[in-house]
């Protein structure tokens, strides 16, 4: 008899989601979904309110990667406005943003996923969280700790604080760097690349005994997005818009703003979470053009990082793909989040470095010149398009958002399914399967506060139905 | 040096109550003449478990809003000594002040006495100001908090 499993609620992602996993009539998973269960509805109540007050409106979307809605939303403010920032300005936003890439993926690595990679996929779940990594692992949990720190402090010098700093602006940034200040955060950056060096010795060391959750958590063909510098190197802020497909071509290699051209929207009556798909492969199944974003993503498409650390550790990414193809398994996810944090402890260091970084010409005035607006930038988890329509005065008449953990939705159902196909066996659940299952889930570092641009509870239930329906068995955690 | 961590989100109504009473706090610290440092943010992140462990931190006071119902007999300032326990910690939004002193002590070997402070709170709609019953404990909540500090931090007269 057919049955459905429901995971409710997911632990150790932000956000609250659930999992169903359907078994057909001889007890094989035939599918899995991931249910992000909460609306918020910002995309409706942002018309009739000012451009201007978009960074701080958008940036509650999320505690945990405000910084990306602040740029994005800047951004588009800056195109209504028909304003180029200051180079200071820009500097300074970037600045911002790497130090949100490092807090954002350490809290990832190290707090959300690194109890399942060091005490192991199914110990038991009393210590198989950040207390028993504390436990049995101490240095490890202080890394994490310190580096999530550094990049907090980064946020805050900037923008006065570490979470919803009011700072990014249209037209550029409010406030400038001061020299003490940059040199503060200069004094945090030997630290943090000793630890992001250690972190990667621990993750190459946890390969050999992951080799079959490489070779099944995610680990499919697919389309990849992001954005590259002009020239196709690693890019965090601005740049072309590029898609590859799973053998390495190109597809496009485009102005980001022109994204509806090529981006669709599906919905489905499961989940409040949409399903953003690459028009052209659609064909009538949107799901054919599925794609993937964030860290796994970036790296793939990148031809280069640009940075010597980043470089040297991109080399050996890409042995673990076919030769001049992507890497496709998502647990692959956690080895880009470490490379694109040296990656952004290098840049800072360069920017840092410049001497035109405590200029204190940070802001560009105008009013509005452009009535719509698309600021693109990348979020820790993936490429972020806000598009503002506005009338005359500037006030919204239109407002679409695309997040990062949206456009991973195809992908995160396929993993789950792909992981349940592997790991569910005689109609029943374990609950070291079902962490499993949310690993899956964890590899994509979902936002789902972002993807519904709305704030839960963190916990996920699965749900195991019978093909009639009836559910059949069911774990949750508190 | 006393640590005070005030948290809460000042644009959810009477759950801003934490962050007015850190201030209070800080300021009835200074008037004693004490060593005082406040920290105020939306919600309590591992990295204060950092600051918790600093070798200058002698005590942490921890400020929040607690919810009651709106009928509560007795809404006024609470004061409550923390202790260490071995639950489950979690990370994102709910993480406790007893998790991050256990953060502080295992991570740092350092256990600072710390109490929690709350103010009772009953709306958190979408709105920057407090209650009738918020703003009531917070003006009542200067003697309770002079009688702690005092009976803590400042050394007894001859």
């Amino acid at each position: 008899m057919a049955r459905t499993v429901t995971i409710d609620p997911v632990t150790r992602i932000e956000g609250h989601a659930k999992i169903t996993v359907h078994l057909d009539d001889n007890g094989k998973v035939s599918n899995a979904r991931f249910h992000v269960v909460e609306f918020r509805g910002f995309e409706k109540f942002c018309v009739g309110r000012s451009f201007w007050e978009m960074p701080g409106i958008t940036a509650r979307i999320c505690g945990i990667c405000p910084v990306s809605h602040l740029l994005a939303s800047s951004k588009t403010g800056d195109a209504i406005l028909g304003v180029k920032i200051p180079p200071t300005a820009e500097r300074l936003r970037r600045l911002m943003n790497w130090g949100q890439i490092v807090q954002s993926h350490a809290l990832s690595f190290f707090h959300l996923s690194g109890p399942d990679l060091l005490l192991g996929m199914e110990s038991d779940p009393v210590t198989r969280n950040i207390m028993g990594l504390i436990d049995k692992f101490p240095e490890v949990a202080r890394n994490g700790i310190r580096l999530r720190k550094f990049g907090q402090d980064i946020i805050r010098i900037l923008g006065g604080q570490s979470v919803h700093p009011a700072w990014t602006i249209p037209g550029g940034v409010r406030e400038p760097l001061s020299p003490d200040d940059r040199n503060t955060i200069k004094r945090g950056l030997p630290e943090a690349f000793d630890i992001v060096e250690l972190a990667l010795d621990m993750l190459k060391d946890a390969f050999d005994g992951n080799t079959k959750e490489i070779e099944t958590y995610g680990n499919f063909p697919s389309l990849y997005a992001g954005l590259v510098t002009a020239d196709g190197g690693l890019e965090h802020y601005d740049g072309k818009f590029r898609i590859m497909d799973s053998d390495g071509r190109i597809l496009e290699d485009m102005p980001p703003e022109e994204y509806r051209n090529v981006i669709g929207e599906a919905v489905e009556p499961w989940s409040y979470l949409k399903f953003p798909y690459y028009k052209p492969y659609a064909n009538g199944n949107y799901a054919d053009g599925m794609y993937r974003v964030g860290p796994l993503a970036r790296v793939n498409i990148c031809d280069f990082a640009g940075t010597p650390l980043a470089d040297r550790e991109l080399r050996q990414f890409r042995r673990l793909g076919e030769r001049g193809k992507p890497v496709t398994s998502s647990f692959h996810y956690h080895y880009a989040r470490l490379i694109e944090i040296l990656f952004a402890l290098e840049k800072i260091e360069e920017t840092l470095d410049n001497p035109d970084i405590t200029d204190h010409h940070v802001r560009s005035n105008a009013s509005v010149n452009q009535l719509v607006g698309v600021g693109v930038t990348e979020a820790p988890r993936g490429t972020l398009f806000h598009e503002y329509h506005v009338d005359e005065d500037g006030i919204l008449t239109n407002v679409n958002l695309i997040v990062a953990t949206g456009q991973n939705n195809l992908a995160m159902n396929q993993t789950v399914t792909q992981i349940a196909q592997n790991y569910v066996t005689g109609g029943k659940l374990s609950e070291g399967i079902l962490n499993r299952i949310e690993h899956g889930i964890r590899a994509f570092d979902p936002c789902l506060s972002c993807s519904t641009h709305a704030v839960g509870q963190m916990p996920l239930q699965v749900q195991l139905f019978a093909a009639n329906g009836e559910m059949v068995d069911q774990q949750a955690r508190d | 040096m006393i640590l005070i961590i005030g948290y809460g989100n000042s644009l959810r109504q009477d759950d801003g109550g934490g962050l007015e009473l850190a201030q209070q706090i800080e300021q009835t610290g200074r008037e004693l003449g004490l060593p005082v440092e406040c920290i105020c943010l939306q919600q309590l992140v591992p990295e204060l478990a950092v600051d918790i462990a600093r070798p200058d931190v002698e005590a942490v006071i921890f400020a929040d809003t607690r919810t009651v119902a709106p009928d509560d007999a007795a809404p006024e300032l609470e004061i409550a000594p923390l202790a260490s326990q071995s639950s489950t910690p979690g990370v994102g939004h709910h993480l406790l002040p007893e998790v991050l002193l256990i953060y502080a002590y295992r991570l740092y070997g350092q256990q600072p006495p710390a109490w929690l402070i709350t103010v009772p709170g009953i709306d958190f709609d979408h709105g920057e100001s407090l209650s009738q019953m918020t703003q009531n404990a917070l003006t009542g909540a200067k003697d309770k908090i002079k009688t702690l500090l005092t009976a803590h931090f400042l050394p007894v007269p001859a």
